[in-house]
């Protein structure tokens, strides 16, 4: 790993930034570690942005521009429901938040530690995502365009957190929360317009995707402007999230 | 006076009508170490938990260092019976990121610990390759590296090598002045703890003691276990004993001919030492005679 703790000075930082900074670095480590979250956050989508671009963009630019939403958007969606809500979960179910308590800080700096580790992912794709879009398609991303990525994934990933949280937090003692986030998942993707504009094909699954959360998104990473369909989504899951939270307890063990 | 570090006033928890624990209260001063004493599914470990804040009681109060609402527990060490930290973190990456939450000099800590918990071959390994026992020496370190004025532990020694046990020991109480922990190790335990508390079916069975009490409080220092159901056999008369599992505890004076008598029936028994385990069995025998 490029960074290294010991190489910074972290007497210097006040404790509070530097828990969250130390919290975050190792939550990176252990991504890094994980080879299934680095296909699916790294690799995956570099895979498909290529091969859809290879298929139906090269003679058509603007279908480049629009994959490129759809790819960010698509990674977006997978990191906030699988790479945030599961770890959340598992730190209950596993007993480790009881730990976490215990130590000085409020235990959501952890929390916060991942969503940063998920941020500086998803910071990183959408740069090589784009610098991909350039060098095998000729694609320019403008400075605008690039900041309709930063506005979407931080949309986006609060949106697709508080989901994936709900998803594990409502089967905290069943084991149905994953099969529950794919089949959201699976739908989300497959009714928007990420990789193609449903609706050209079927107007019911074209709707149902402008209901779901990442047509939205998608329209705010394309710079198409913030949906009022999005409000609900922005609102609905964290307070459900909150709800949901207050009801687990901890299993005797 | 001894200051008090820890206080619960008739702590009770039931979950879906069950009576997990029921009215329990103790002192923990400083200074003390209480060990918790108690039979498999007893109450020990969420007695434990209700201490440690983890588990709300359904009735009783709570004081840590003397506060009923904001207890700190950042003066607290704890070690539950397994270590659920990161998997995929290692050993030393954990240490240090303790360290960092807790404001502690890693170098320091680890010319302190790791030789003595045996961690120096085990540092670059992940958490979820560690065996149980290495799992626990880990845990240990996490627990007592930032000196905490309490330590609260569960199964201290379960897995643990019994030969590093002593070493280890001696930094725990070097490091921790206050300890309250669990243990299935009776015969450790009564040379550990300054205090005991008998758990049975979420009771305390006696007020909690010092271990010598309980011991002292037996009929006689000697026992007799002797294979089979003598429930019934005349030189049984007038003694007091327990049933444990398939033989029968026998308390005697060895200044009696009871010994004599039995050998001329038998020679499957044993004499021994009677121990702390002694004291919680026949407890119980007392309180269920029919049992």
């Amino acid at each position: 790993m490029p960074i290294c703790t010991e190489s910074l000075n972290l007497t210097l930082l006040p404790d509070m930034l530097k828990t969250v900074y130390i919290s975050t670095f190792y939550q990176l480590l252990i991504f890094f570690r994980v080879k299934q979250g680095v296909f699916f956050a790294l690799i995956f989508p570099v895979f498909l942005f290529i091969l859809f671009g290879k298929i139906w963009g090269n003679k058509n630019p603007e279908y480049i521009g629009m994959l490129l939403a759809g790819v960010i958007g698509m990674t977006i969606a997978s990191d906030g429901i699988f790479a945030i809500g599961p770890v959340i979960k598992s730190y209950y179910s596993e007993g480790l938040i009881k730990y976490l308590r215990k130590l000085p800080h409020n235990a959501l700096v952890h929390f916060v530690g991942l969503i940063l580790s998920r941020i500086i992912v998803l910071a990183a794709i959408i740069p090589v995502l784009c610098l991909l879009a350039f060098l095998v398609f000729g694609y320019k991303v403008t400075f605008t365009g690039l900041l309709n990525y930063l506005s979407g994934m931080v949309f986006g990933l609060f949106i697709f957190s508080f989901l994936g949280l709900c998803f594990n937090f409502s089967g905290i003692k069943k084991q149905i929360d994953k099969g529950l986030s794919s089949l959201f998942y699976y739908i989300v993707l497959f009714t928007s317009d990420a990789f193609y504009p449903v609706s050209y094909f079927n107007e019911f699954l074209g709707f149902t995707g402008n209901l779901l959360p990442l047509n939205p998104i998608l329209s705010l990473l394309k710079g198409n402007g913030f949906a009022i369909s999005l409000l609900p989504w922005g609102i609905i899951p964290m307070l459900l999230f909150i709800l949901l939270f207050r009801k687990v307890k901890f299993d005797r063990s | 006076m001894m200051t008090k570090i820890l206080e619960a006033d008739n702590i009770s928890y039931q979950i879906n009508h069950k009576i997990i624990v029921e009215q329990l209260s103790l002192e923990v001063s400083r200074g003390e170490r209480m060990a918790l004493l108690g039979e498999n599914g007893s109450g020990k470990t969420t007695f434990l938990n209700i201490l440690l804040g983890d588990i709300n009681p359904s009735a009783g109060e709570l004081r840590l260092f003397g506060n009923k609402r904001n207890r700190d527990f950042s003066r607290v060490g704890v070690l539950y019976d397994h270590l659920p930290l990161f998997p995929m973190l290692r050993v030393d990456e954990a240490i240090k990121y303790f360290c960092v939450m807790r404001n502690l000099n890693y170098r320091h800590i680890k010319s302190e610990y790791y030789e003595r918990f045996k961690l120096g071959s085990i540092g670059k390994s992940f958490l979820s390759q560690l065996s149980q026992g290495e799992k626990k020496r880990v845990g240990l370190v996490l627990a007592i590296m930032h000196k905490p004025e309490l330590l609260i532990m569960d199964e201290p020694f379960a897995n643990l090598d019994p030969t590093i046990i002593p070493a280890i020991w001696e930094q725990v109480s070097k490091d921790c002045e206050t300890i309250v922990f669990t243990s299935h190790d009776w015969k450790g335990v009564q040379h550990l703890a300054t205090k005991i508390a008998f758990l049975y079916q979420g009771k305390f069975i006696q007020l909690p003691s010092p271990p010598e009490t309980f011991v002292n409080s037996l009929p006689t220092k000697s026992k007799l276990v002797l294979a089979g159901k003598w429930e019934k056999a005349d030189l049984l008369k007038n003694l007091p004993y327990y049933r444990k599992n398939d033989s029968l505890h026998i308390f005697f004076s060895r200044e009696t001919d009871f010994l004599a008598k039995v050998s001329e029936i038998t020679s499957h028994f044993s004499v021994l030492e009677t121990t702390l385990e002694d004291a919680y069995l026949y407890r119980i025998s007392q309180l269920n005679p029919t049992a």
